[in-house]
């Protein structure tokens, strides 16, 4: 039986990130109204998103091809590889810094208790990768929660075993806050990383 | 039920729907409990930081039947600070934890060894003597504590003698190679008051992960698997 196309968009609406029932609907009405041609340019851009989109083959990032525009360039650095978590991890660092290295994308963090481990996050192509492609300096850009720390912990030992140096990111006050407002996990974190100047 | 200022610490924590956050607490009087943390992911970034694991907490729970409402907490005191590998093992206790401990069943013994043990991981240069340690604290509060000195037959366990665990028959004589030896055991009846050797420590490890492998029904926890993983193994 098929199912109500109405309701059946509604409901693959709600799939997104903060889309609840209501925002659905009024997303359904929207694209349904009038000519259609949005509805049907995003469902073209849906399909051919779903159909070509894979993971590069180096470095996991989402692309079209067997490599990634970043892994293809000459111009970036093969001698830095910079680990992070997510696609949108890695475009926020894009947008930030003038990084000029390669990356590798886990797709996530360990997590025991929701049976994500080294496996799934590829850990044993990032290993073959440095084996293949010794790097001089692994940049870990985990997120500084415990799971992004075990994590951090698990390249840490992936690079070091591949002869590459490892760096973490920095974290500490919000550049612009002030100490009496700052948590106490991120003031202890930075008082523990504390630099010498 | 409602609770308000219990003491917690997280176990795990996992997305539930858009908003929310179903998290795994351990309190203090109450023992293990799921609950609900409602509208706690998005927008409010430092808040949900704060449930995070190994922070000490006071949290407010309330509502009936199996998942609460957790509706308020805060970091009580300072948070314990576990990085690099301290943070894999930190991980590995607490999925042993929720996999061990039974709903609504208060251990405030093994929690105040808790608190102790993250404090211990935070500030010694060795985790494993601390992970034993917590370990057997953890048997002996299940019940399941080993006369580590004695044999079954009442024979005294010998430093250079072979023995086997389990849980059922405790501490038996063997003469085949590749049970343990004494000493590791008679280090681990210690081990409140004595560092072992990272060797001996090395054993209690297998010898406790053969003990809880029991215990767990044979399901084998997914940080032991993890481990494989590493180039040098920790915990
Ligand atoms: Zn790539």
């Amino acid at each position: 039986m098929a199912a109500d196309a109405l309701e059946e968009l509604i409901e693959s609406l709600k799939l997104l990130p903060g889309v609840g029932r209501k925002t659905a609907q009024r997303m359904a009405f929207a694209l349904l109204e009038g000519e259609r041609l949005p509805a049907q340019r995003l469902s073209r851009a849906l399909a051919a998103a779903a159909e070509r989109i894979r993971r590069c083959s180096r470095c996991r990032n989402y692309c079209e091809d067997q490599l990634c525009a970043i892994c293809r360039n000459p111009q970036r650095s093969a001698e830095i590889l910079c680990v992070v978590e997510s696609p949108a991890d890695l475009h926020a660092l894009e947008q930030a810094t003038g990084y000029g290295g390669r990356y590798f994308v886990l797709h996530g963090r360990l997590s025991p208790l929701d049976g994500v481990g080294p496996a799934e996050l590829g850990l044993t192509l990032l290993a073959d990768l440095l084996a293949d492609h010794p790097v001089s300096e692994v940049i870990v850009a985990t997120n500084p929660t415990v799971e992004g720390e075990a994590t951090a912990h698990f390249i840490t030992e992936i690079a070091t075993a591949g002869g590459a140096q490892v760096t973490r990111l920095a974290h500490g006050i919000p550049v612009g806050g002030e100490l009496e407002y700052v948590d106490r996990q991120t003031l202890a974190h930075a008082f523990g990383g504390r630099l010498k100047v | 039920m409602r609770l308000t200022d219990q003491p917690a610490y997280l176990l795990h924590r996992r997305a539930h729907g858009e908003r929310s956050l179903l998290a795994e607490l351990w309190t203090r009087d109450h023992g293990r409990l799921p609950a609900i943390a409602r509208q706690a992911r998005g927008g409010g970034g430092e808040r949900v930081a704060a449930l995070a694991p190994f922070n000490p907490l006071l949290v407010g729970l309330s509502g009936r039947g199996e998942v609460l409402t957790l509706s308020a907490w805060e970091v009580d005191g300072s948070p314990n600070l576990l990085r690099g590998a301290t943070a894999l093992a930190g991980m590995y206790v607490n999925e042993l934890l929720a996999r061990l401990l039974a709903r609504g069943d208060a251990l405030p013994k093994l929690y105040a060894s808790y608190q102790r043990l993250l404090q211990r991981m935070a500030s010694e240069p060795r985790v494993d003597w601390p992970l034993r340690w917590f370990e057997k604290q953890l048997l002996d509060e299940l019940g399941y504590g080993l006369q580590l000195g004695l044999t079954a037959d009442g024979i005294s366990v010998e430093p250079d003698g072979h023995y086997r665990v389990d849980l059922e028959h405790g501490v038996r004589t063997t003469t085949a190679e590749g049970g343990f030896a004494g000493s590791v055991l008679l280090s681990l009846a210690q081990i409140e008051q004595e560092m072992p050797t990272p060797a001996v420590c090395n054993q209690q490890r297998k010898l406790m992960r053969a003990l809880f492998l029991a215990l767990l029904g044979g399901k084998p926890l997914t940080t032991w698997e993890w481990s494989q993983a590493l180039p040098s193994r920790a915990s």
